[in-house]
């Protein structure tokens, strides 16, 4: 590579460092090949800038991408769009936590004193009828209604989506 | 508001809430220079046109894998880089390599583009665009990203997913062998006049 022109490059492109640039402009000043070299790098420059031109795709460009977008959103298999990957996490999270809290309930009320399998042992459950009022089931029903509407509108909302692609 | 005033970044979050005529301008905004690029790489203007439209259903689809930190323009090139390579890949043309000049004195050689007759009616202009449809696919692609592109050193790396000092050099390099076509085919030209 071109000391000289790399160095007149970076200067135009304005890519040195400033002690670069201060010492390009120094070779200009005091340099008469250096700064025909410089003029006719810029002159170049200018001409690439302005001359190059843009080729124009055809006149239903847009159109034609737009088309084929619909119609790849339009032939996808249903199973393939449907698919929500947050929905399927949320599923399996409540699962899980529901999993989770009845493993604990169930360690945590197991009796561990016990010396020998043999008969059958009792194991302090919690009381159900107490843990089941009025309050819980209305608390319950609650947060079904809450995840039963949440679900409905993610589920329009896709379906919304994938109607307009 | 009209759609055109909207940034990028709008028409795209307009878009991933479901508004398809946003990413129609989307479209229209980048379709010229996404189309050129391709140009750069197919050299015909059926392939780049299917090359270009590959781009925008591939980047319709990935709109959710786009990190707004960049910007869209960015990451929008960077998928005509990889498509275009891959559909060269495909049709088992070779882009021709920095310094093989053996295709480019092939590419000069073709017809296309060049007609004698009316040579003095061309501007310095036409020789210019002349002149990096004869370069190689690498060149023209960073020539064009820098200086059309709106692309900074950093941008162009990204792009072409390396480093931005190779950038440097490779710019360096384009414009030179630019500089060497253009003067070349202008010679050429005078002598075809004489």
């Amino acid at each position: 590579m071109s000391d000289i022109e790399e160095k007149l490059w970076e200067y135009i492109d304005g890519t040195c460092t400033p002690a670069g640039r201060e010492a390009v402009e120094k070779l200009i000043a005091g340099n008469e090949s250096y700064r025909r070299k410089y003029e006719e790098l810029l002159a170049f420059n200018r001409e690439i800038s302005t001359g190059m031109e843009l080729d124009e795709p055809p006149m239903a460009f847009t159109y034609n991408v737009m088309d084929a977008i619909r119609t790849e959103y339009a032939t996808q298999k249903p199973l393939k769009t449907q698919i929500n990957k947050s929905l399927v996490g949320l599923i399996s999270g409540f699962f899980m936590l529901t999993l989770i809290i009845t493993l604990i309930m169930v360690l945590v009320n197991f009796n561990w004193s016990a010396s020998s399998i043999a008969g059958p042992h009792p194991t302090n459950l919690p009381d159900f009828k107490k843990l089941l009022g009025a309050g819980v089931i209305k608390a319950f029903l609650f947060f079904d209604t809450v995840l039963l509407l949440f679900l409905l509108d993610r589920s329009l909302h896709f379906r919304k989506f994938q109607g307009q692609a | 508001m009209m759609q055109s005033k909207l940034s990028d970044i709008e028409l795209i979050n307009k878009t991933m809430a479901g508004d398809q005529s946003a990413y129609a301008e989307l479209v229209k905004r980048h379709q010229r220079f996404v189309f050129t690029l391709a140009m750069r790489f197919t050299k015909s203007r059926e392939d780049a046109e299917e090359v270009a439209q590959d781009c925008f259903t591939k980047a319709y689809r990935s709109l959710n894998s786009f990190k707004k930190e960049s910007k869209f323009s960015t990451w929008l090139y960077s998928i005509v880089y990889t498509t275009a390579m891959t559909a060269l890949r495909k049709k088992r043309l070779h882009t021709a390599s920095i310094d093989d000049e053996a295709t480019h004195i092939q590419i000069e050689n073709t017809p296309s583009g060049y007609d004698v007759n009316n040579a003095e009616n061309r501007s310095r202009s036409f020789y210019l665009n002349q002149a990096i449809e004869q370069l190689s696919a690498d060149d023209a692609t960073i020539i064009t990203l820098f200086y059309k592109g709106e692309q900074s050193l950093e941008d162009i790396a990204q792009t072409l997913g390396v480093e931005a000092n190779s950038v440097k050099v490779k710019l360096f390099r384009a414009r030179q062998r630019l500089k060497e076509k253009l003067e070349r085919n202008l010679k050429h030209e005078v002598k075809e006049l004489i």
